[in-house]
C-alpha cells in the first residue's frame, strides 16, 4: 500500500469526524511517513508499522468519543424498527374511517381503551424482561474483549507475543460470532413480539368493528321502522308504542355503534408512546454492544 | 531497581520485545507525552521517537492521543517553517497541560508506590 491509498483509506473511515478535524489528523500521517521515508525506510514498511487500518482508525474516533463500530450499528438496528412500522400500516386502513365518528366518545372510551393499552404495554415488558438472557450474553461477550487485557498479564509468563496477539485474535472472533448470534435472536423475537401484539390489536379491532358494523345495521332496522311507522300511524294504527321504541333503539343503537367505533385503537396517539419505546430499546442496544 | 526495568528484564524472558499489558500502557502513555511536551516543544514525529524510546508502542497510536489532549486544552498547537519540507506542527504545554501532567504524576507515583510496597511485601514473607 502505497501512501497516498493508505491517507485515502484512513480518511474514508474517519468520515463522521468534520473535515477539518480529518485534514489535520491526516496531516500528522503524511509528515510521519514522510519522515519516515527519509530516515531511509520503504513507503511500505513506514506504513506498516501503523498497525491494521482497523485498530488504527479505531484508535483515532476512540480520540473523539466516537464509537468505532457506528457504522455497523446504523444497519442493524433499523431491523427491529421495520416490524414496528409493519403494524402501524395494517391498521393504518382501519383507522382511516374511524377518525370522524371517535371524537365525541373518547372520553367515556378512553378508561377500557387505556385498560387494554396497559395490557399491551405489560406484554412489552414481559417480552423484554424473557429478552433478558439475551442481553445479558451480549454484554457478557462485549466485556469478553476487555478482559483479554487482564487475561494477556496472566499468560505472559507462558506464550510469546504472537500466540497471544492469536488468542485475542480468535477471542474477538467468537466474540463477534455470539454477538451477531445474540442480535439475531433478539431480531427474531422482538418480530415475533410484534406480531403478537399486532395480532392482539387486530382482534380487538376486529371485535369491536363488528359490534359496530352490528349495531348500525340495527339503526338501519329501527330507521326504516321509525320511518314506516308514521304512515300506518296517520292511517288509525295504535302503533304509538311501537313507533316510540323505534326512535329510543335509533338513539340508543347509534350511540352503541359510535361508542364501539370510537373502542377501537388507533395508532396516532400511541405513535409518541411507541417512539420514545423505540428509543428506549435503541439506547440499550448502544449500551450493551 | 525500578518498576519499569523490573518488567523489562521478566518480559526479557519471553522474547527479544517487551511486552506491556495494553492497559497499563495506555495510562502511562498521556503521561509520557505530557512529560515529553513539557519539557521541550516538539513536533509529531519528534514525539514518537521520543516516546518510542521508554515504550514500545504503535506509533500509530501517539497522534490520536495528541489530537484528543490539544482539544481538551493540554496542548496549544503552532506552525514553524523547517528546514527540510513543509512546516511543522509543534506541541506546547498549556497551563491546565501542566497541572493536569502534575496531577497525574502525583498518582503515577502513589499507584506505583503502593504496588511496589505490596510486591515487596509478598516477597519478604515467602
Amino acid at each position: 500500500m502505497n501512501k497516498e491509498k493508505f491517507l485515502m483509506e484512513l480518511r474514508a473511515h474517519l468520515s463522521i469526524l468534520e473535515n477539518q478535524e480529518q485534514e489535520d489528523i491526516l496531516a500528522e500521517y503524511a509528515q510521519h511517513i514522510d519522515m519516515k521515508m527519509q530516515k531511509g525506510l520503504s513507503e511500505e514498511e513506514a506504513i506498516r508499522d501503523f498497525g491494521p487500518m482497523q485498530d488504527l482508525a479505531a484508535e483515532i474516533l476512540e480520540a473523539y468519543h466516537v464509537k468505532p463500530e457506528f457504522r455497523k450499528k446504523g444497519i442493524v438496528l433499523k431491523l427491529p424498527e421495520l416490524g414496528v412500522k409493519q403494524t402501524e400500516h395494517g391498521e393504518s386502513a382501519l383507522r382511516r374511517g374511524i377518525d370522524l365518528v371517535g371524537k365525541k366518545l373518547k372520553g367515556a372510551a378512553g378508561g377500557i381503551r387505556n385498560g387494554f393499552r396497559w395490557l399491551v404495554t405489560k406484554c412489552f415488558a414481559a417480552g423484554r424482561w424473557l429478552m433478558k438472557p439475551f442481553t445479558g450474553r451480549k454484554r457478557k461477550a462485549g466485556g469478553g474483549t476487555e478482559e483479554n487485557g487482564i487475561d494477556n498479564m496472566n499468560e505472559l509468563n507462558s506464550m510469546s507475543k504472537i500466540n497471544i496477539e492469536e488468542t485475542g485474535r480468535r477471542r474477538g472472533r467468537i466474540a463477534d460470532f455470539g454477538r451477531a448470534a445474540g442480535r439475531g435472536i433478539m431480531t427474531l423475537w422482538k418480530w415475533f413480539l410484534n406480531f403478537c401484539v399486532f395480532c392482539l390489536k387486530l382482534m380487538w379491532n376486529a371485535g369491536w368493528l363488528l359490534l359496530s358494523l352490528f349495531y348500525a345495521c340495527m339503526v338501519m332496522i329501527t330507521l326504516m321502522g321509525a320511518g314506516a311507522i308514521p304512515v300506518l300511524l296517520v292511517q288509525g294504527y295504535p302503533l304509538i308504542g311501537i313507533f316510540m321504541i323505534c326512535l329510543g333503539g335509533l338513539l340508543c343503537l347509534g350511540t352503541l355503534s359510535c361508542g364501539a367505533f370510537s373502542m377501537l385503537i388507533r395508532n396516532k396517539k400511541d405513535k409518541k408512546n411507541e417512539d420514545s419505546e423505540k428509543n428506549d430499546e435503541e439506547v440499550s442496544y448502544e449500551q450493551t454492544a | 531497581m525500578s518498576w519499569e526495568e523490573n518488567l523489562l528484564l521478566r518480559a526479557g524472558q519471553i522474547g527479544m520485545e517487551y511486552i506491556m499489558n495494553p492497559q497499563f500502557k495506555k495510562g502511562v502513555l498521556e503521561l509520557i507525552v505530557l512529560e515529553s511536551v513539557r519539557q521541550k516543544d516538539m513536533y509529531g514525529y519528534e514525539l514518537v521517537e521520543e516516546v518510542s524510546e521508554v515504550i514500545d508502542v504503535n506509533e500509530g497510536t501517539i497522534y490520536p492521543l495528541l489530537k484528543r489532549l490539544t482539544n481538551e486544552r493540554y496542548f496549544e498547537t503552532y506552525l514553524r517553517e523547517s528546514s527540510e519540507g513543509p512546516p511543522r506542527k509543534y506541541y506546547h504545554l498549556t497551563a491546565s497541560g501542566i497541572l493536569y501532567r502534575d496531577s497525574l504524576a502525583a498518582e503515577w507515583e502513589e499507584f506505583q508506590a503502593r504496588v511496589n510496597g505490596f510486591l515487596k511485601g509478598r516477597s519478604g514473607h515467602e
